[in-house]
């Protein structure tokens, strides 16, 4: 029955989930209060960012536990899972979330180093909630990118951390697809559910070592 | 290509470079603070008036000059400015 419970894909993605929702809350716990005492725009940027990012992730993660209770919703006429209404809401608020962020790198390109184009990606998929995960992926993808020129130009280590975190969810949410063409818990899914996992644990980075800061005073 | 500061930037490097020169408690006057913060006098003495009713800078006169201290919220502000700027900085980003 545990085993089962355990190797259930939906509650180790609605855990998963949960986690990440939980290290982002952390992160927009420090930048709140640094804008708070700051009031600087990057901050304030990181915080919207990452308040939307928690809605997102937790959100995403309580509809995988809830999925065994789904139930029908009539909305203007259109019939829809609740669960489908709530994973759409989550990838709303997670897009928005990952937007924000890569706003934040748009606009310190366009200060450094003048007009920056975003590449957005080409959109294939038909379903509404693929393309709000396509729109994160480029989102992702960008951060990612940006993150990385940052580091080619400052050379300051934790932001290779960063690079590395947004890389890993990028990945995880790109080998997610590939693996919806497969049902149960596949190869593919365990790797996907890994790389967000370890990704996670990298955007826990900047936390760890503020909060190490502070102990050292 | 150079960036431009943002306010919470110029804000720190003017209680920076008071921060500096105050450590023999007669304080830093407006010409110093000029020439370290690379600002102009008017929105230098915008900020500075703005600092002073905020608490982050404390303005005395010597031999009928403005000259400014960094108090203790200064110092406290400069050092969770750097905090979060490192915390930025891990993102990428400055603040």
């Amino acid at each position: 029955m545990l085993s089962q419970f355990l190797l259930n894909v939906n509650y180790i993605q609605g855990f998963l989930y949960l986690l990440g929702g939980l290290i982002v809350f952390s992160v927009f716990r420090i930048a709140r209060k640094g804008y708070r005492i700051t009031r600087s725009p990057t901050l304030l940027r990181i915080t919207v960012s990452f308040i939307f990012l928690t809605l997102g992730l937790s959100l995403n993660g309580f509809t995988y536990f809830l999925g065994s209770m789904d139930f029908k919703l009539n909305l203007l006429g259109i019939s829809l899972a609740f669960s489908s209404l709530m994973f759409i809401i989550a990838a709303l608020l997670e897009v928005i979330g990952y937007f924000i962020l890569a706003l934040g790198h748009g606009i310190k390109s366009f200060q450094t180093r003048g007009f920056s184009p975003v590449l957005f990606g080409l959109i294939s998929t038909i379903s509404l909630l693929s393309i709000i995960k396509s729109l994160s992926f480029v989102f992702l993808i960008y951060g990612a990118f940006e993150t990385f020129l940052s580091y080619l130009e400052t050379k300051y280590k934790p932001i290779l951390f960063m690079f590395m975190a947004l890389s890993l969810l990028a990945l995880g949410e790109l080998i997610r697809w590939l693996a919806l063409f497969y049902t149960g818990l596949n190869p593919l899914m365990i790797t996907s559910i890994l790389l967000k996992l370890f990704g996670f644990i990298m955007l826990y980075t900047p936390v760890m070592q503020f909060t190490m800061q502070k102990k050292g005073e | 290509m150079s960036t431009y500061r943002t306010q919470v930037r110029i804000v720190a490097d003017v209680l920076s470079c008071a921060s500096h020169s105050s450590s023999d408690n007669r304080g830093v006057g407006i010409t110093q603070i000029l020439q370290k913060a690379n600002l102009s006098y008017t929105r230098l003495t915008h900020i500075l008036n703005r600092l002073v009713k905020s608490g982050l800078l404390e303005q005395i006169h010597v031999n009928n000059n403005n000259r400014y201290i960094i108090s203790d919220k200064g110092i406290q502000f400069l050092q969770s400015y750097s905090e979060f700027a490192e915390f930025a900085e891990s993102f990428g980003m400055k603040l």
